[in-house]
Parts: C-alpha cells; structure tokens; sequence
C-alpha cells in the first residue's frame, strides 16, 4: 500500500471513529427505537472486522474501546465500597468484537456484503449475553446481587429491540465502508488473516 | 523475539493479558491509571463539543424550515413577518425558563453557604447497560478535582442527580443516581424522620427508580413521602431533595424495602450543578468578599444560560441568553 492510500485509510478511519463515537454518546435519543439505543460503536467494530480482517478489526475496536471507555466507562463498587471507574473493559471488549467478527463464519458468509448484518446481529448476541453474564457474575460473587434481570427481560426487552436497531444502524455504515472507504473500491486486496477470497466473490452483493 | 511478536495468537493473548491488568489496576482505589485519560480529555472533548454544537445547528436549521413552511400555508405575505416573531418568542420563552432555573438553582447558595456551586452541561451519556456514567463538561482546568474526594452532582432545581467519579483535564464522568454503584444515606424529609439507604439497582433503573434500603424494621413509609440526602457519610450535605417513594414493601418484616422515583430525570437533563465545599482557607477568603456570592460556573458555555452566571446579577439577554451583570470580583 501506497503513502497515499495508507494516509486516506488513516483519515477515513479517525473520522469514522470520532464520528460513530460521538454520534452515539451525543445524541443517543436520535438512535433510539423501542427504547434502545443503536449500538453505533458495535456496529462499526464488528463490519470493520468482517469486511477488512482481523488487524483492523483488532484495531479499530481497541480504538473505539478507548472511547467507549473515555465517554462512559463501566463503574464497579471497589475494595474501599466506593465506586471505581474501570479503563479497558471497553478495549477488551472491542477488540474480541472485532477479531470475532473477522473469524466467525467468514468461511460461509464469504464477506458478502449484506451477510455483515448477520454478523452485526451475531456479534450484538454475543456482546449482550456475555455483558449480562460477566455482569451477573460479578453481583453475584461480590454479594451484590439483590435482583438481576429475568431470562425473558433479557431477550424479549432488550436483545430483541437491540438486534433490530443494530441491525437498522449497520445499513448505512455497511455502504459507507463498501462505498467510501478506508480502502479504495471498498475491499482490501490482501488481507491479513489469510483467507483471501475469489475476487468475484468478494464482498459481493 | 521478532519471531514470538510476528505470531497473531501470542499478541492478542500478551494484549489481553495487558488488557486486564489495567482493568484490575483501573479498580484498586487511588490507582494513577486514572489518570491515563487526561490527555485523552484534551483531544477528545473538543472534538465531542463540536460534534454536539453541529448537531445543534443543524436541528435548529430543520426546525427553522419546518416552522417556515407550515406560516407560509397560511399567510404568505407575513411569513417572514410572523417567523421573525414565532422565533422571538421561542427564545424569550427559552430564555424565561433558563431564567427561573438559574434563580432556583442559585438559591442553593443561600441553603448551602459552604458549598461553591460549579455550573456545567452534560457531553456525553450512557452507551448501554454496562457503560452508563455520563460526561460533563468541566474538570481540572476548572480548579476542581476528585482525586481525593467526590462531589454531589444537582440538577438547576437543587434535586440530587449523583456524584462527580473522575475528574480529567477538561471534562469529568459523574456517577447516576439511578447506577448500581451509587448509595447515598437519606432521610424521610419530616421532623426525625427515619434514616435509609438508597441506592441504584439494576433491575429498577429501566424503569427509572432506585432501592430504599435499611429501613428500620418499626418505619413504615408512605408512599408520596419525600426523601432528602441526611447528611451521613460526609458527602452530601444534608437536605438534597432526591425523590418520593414509590412503594413500599414489608412482606419480609426484618427487611422492608421499597422503591424510590427521583425528582431528577438524568435522560432528559443538559445543564447540572457540582457542589464543591469550601474549605477553611477558602472559606475565610470568600467570606471576606460576600456572604451572598455563588460559585463561579467555570465553563458553562453551554449551561442554561451560556455564560458565567452568579446569583445576584443574571438576567435574560434580548438574545435569549442569560448574561450577567458584572459581578465584580465576585465570584458565581
């Protein structure tokens, strides 16, 4: 890759990622349906690694991570029983998002273009049950837990209408990533992880 | 070494691995990771402000052709005339509100004379269930900081809305009334009213409520009863209105529990209040200038009022921002 096009990739990626960042915290109530707010974060993380491989995936979620972790870290009570403001909860988080949405059935869905909402869908799956378990566990172990959400809240009042704006939001990402950019002609000819694909076949409708 | 780095599976394990040694260390109490994000706060708040300021402009300039179109359907001749007057009156009106909740909030002054009252506006809010501290715009630039202790957050009519967590250069998060993590000691708000803990729950927050808690065992509350902050814990000062009961459960006799709603609607709120305590030094100086003056709102460009407020001299400006009449050297 050209200095050219590795500069174009580095602007269009730090606009994109102050974009969807401050997007999402800002005006949140623009994104919202059925009370749920588009997870644009998510979103951007997960077709980031389905459509461009496991470094930017990796990369992009430590970046968007970062800011999640800026904006609106999660809060623990601490040793001393006051709360504490976890740093890179969002990064780890993120960056799984990203390397998972680069491997996870890339064989089967061939990064065809609009299979990256199925995996936007598969990795909000994965992202909500593992939030409310790691979050259920954590009451539970520290002896916190007085209720917790119910198995039917969880999927019927937030994983259902989350999936669904999810899947809403990561339309018009989706295009732009194909159509703008980072890379040129909205594919990566080498990719990182190995699996290159046909070049009829690559993220083709 | 080269070779150890160049294989994808022993990198993401040594980032992981790194990952959650700062999680663990981020979680140890007065840890210095907390302050890895300040440089962050330099480059990252701006760049937020002016996303927040575009997003303004350009609802402002829908809503200007919405409301445009609808007088020109009914009066072509006088729709500009009448645009002119309708946008008048909005920001008079918007004005008028800001007003009356400047006057309120810059009464707290007169409740809690040793308390400095620090204006600021929310940046950012909640992600989701797991990310839901919200940002504000003042921090450390603004001489105060949390390193060492936590500050009570109000909304501009004085009701609790949570506690300052972090402090950066230019921003800080604030901890939700409604959060899990927050507990804060309370009173029913009548003569020896009974002493209780309310504190975020997980399951209460979606539909905006917190839990009462140690509520003793021969109380009963009612439900419409006004809880205000005790004073216990040396935190908050006493007397912060935080909400009414909602309900009251003593099926378990040893345990009663109940439900709180807060006056204070942490979705919908902009502008917010940090209540800073004045200590001795300080104190002696301040009194010395006015026993009447308010804190300086350090950076409340985008507070109700858009300026630097202080309690005797704000008023509404023509352009339906609140200006102050100069202080003098007194500070808001």
């Amino acid at each position: 890759m050209n200095k050219q096009k590795r500069a174009r990739q580095i602007i269009l990626y730090a606009f994109y990622i102050t974009s969807v960042c401050c997007l999402q915290v800002t005006f949140s109530k623009v994104f919202c349906l059925f009370g749920r707010t588009a997870d644009l974060m998510l979103v951007f993380v997960a077709l980031a690694g389905y459509m461009f491989g496991t470094l930017d995936g990796i990369v992009v979620g430590l970046i968007v991570g970062m800011f999640r972790d800026y904006f609106s870290g999660p809060v623990i009570v601490a040793l001393d029983k006051e709360p504490a403001a976890l740093l890179g909860v969002g990064m780890l988080a993120f960056m799984y998002i990203g390397l998972l949405s680069s491997v996870l059935f890339r064989r089967r869905f061939r990064r065809k273009l609009f299979l990256g909402i199925a995996q936007v869908e598969l990795m909000t799956i994965v992202y909500s049950l593992t939030g409310h378990l790691v979050s259920w566990l954590y009451f539970t172990l520290s002896g916190n837990l007085t209720s917790y959400y119910s198995p039917r809240y969880i999927f019927v009042s937030s994983l259902l209408p989350q999936l669904l704006v999810n899947a809403l939001a990561s339309l018009p990402i989706l295009l732009l990533l194909r159509f703008v950019g980072p890379y040129s002609k909205g594919m990566r000819s080498t990719l990182i992880d190995g699996y290159s694909m046909e070049r009829e076949k690559w993220q083709s409708v | 070494m080269r070779r150890l780095f160049s294989n994808k599976i022993f990198v993401i394990v040594l980032v992981t691995l790194i990952l959650i040694a700062f999680i663990v260390f981020s979680a140890i109490p007065g840890s210095p990771l907390s302050n890895v994000t300040k440089p962050l706060s330099v480059i990252i708040d701006p760049v937020q402000s002016v996303f927040k300021k575009a997003g303004s402009k350009i609802s402002d300039f829908y809503a200007a052709i919405a409301e445009g179109m609808e007088i020109r359907k009914e009066n072509e001749e006088l729709r500009e005339e009448i645009a002119e007057l309708e946008y008048k009156i909005q920001q008079g009106e918007e004005a008028k509100l800001r007003w009356e909740e400047l006057k309120s909030a810059f009464s707290i002054q007169d409740t809690f004379e040793n308390y400095h009252i620090y204006g600021a506006s929310v940046l950012t809010r909640e992600s989701d269930d797991w990310f839901s501290v919200i940002r504000i715009n003042v921090g450390e630039k603004d001489d105060f900081d949390s390193r060492t202790t936590s500050y009570a957050v109000v909304d501009a009519r004085m009701n609790l809305v949570g506690r300052v967590m972090v402090t950066d250069d230019s921003s800080s998060k604030v901890l939700p009334l409604l959060h899990e993590g927050f507990s804060v000691s309370a009173k029913v708000n009548v003569v020896n009213g009974a002493i209780v803990l309310v504190t975020g729950d997980i399951t209460l927050k979606n539909d905006g409520l917190c839990l009462i808690t140690r509520i003793p065992s021969n109380v009963v509350l009612h439900v419409g009863d006004e809880l205000v902050t005790s004073g216990e814990g040396g935190l908050f000062p006493a007397g912060i209105p935080i909400g009414v009961i909602e309900s009251f459960d003593e099926s378990d006799p040893e345990h009663p529990m109940a439900t709180l709603r807060p006056y204070a609607s942490v979705g919908d709120i902009k502008d917010v209040f940090i209540m800073v305590p004045t200590n001795g030094e300080k104190e002696e100086t301040d009194t010395s200038e006015s026993s009447t003056e308010t804190t300086t709102a350090p950076d409340i460009s985008e507070t109700p009022a858009n300026t630097e407020a202080t309690t005797t001299a704000a008023v509404p400006a023509e352009s339906g921002e609140t200006t102050l009449a100069d202080p003098g050297d007194t500070e808001l």
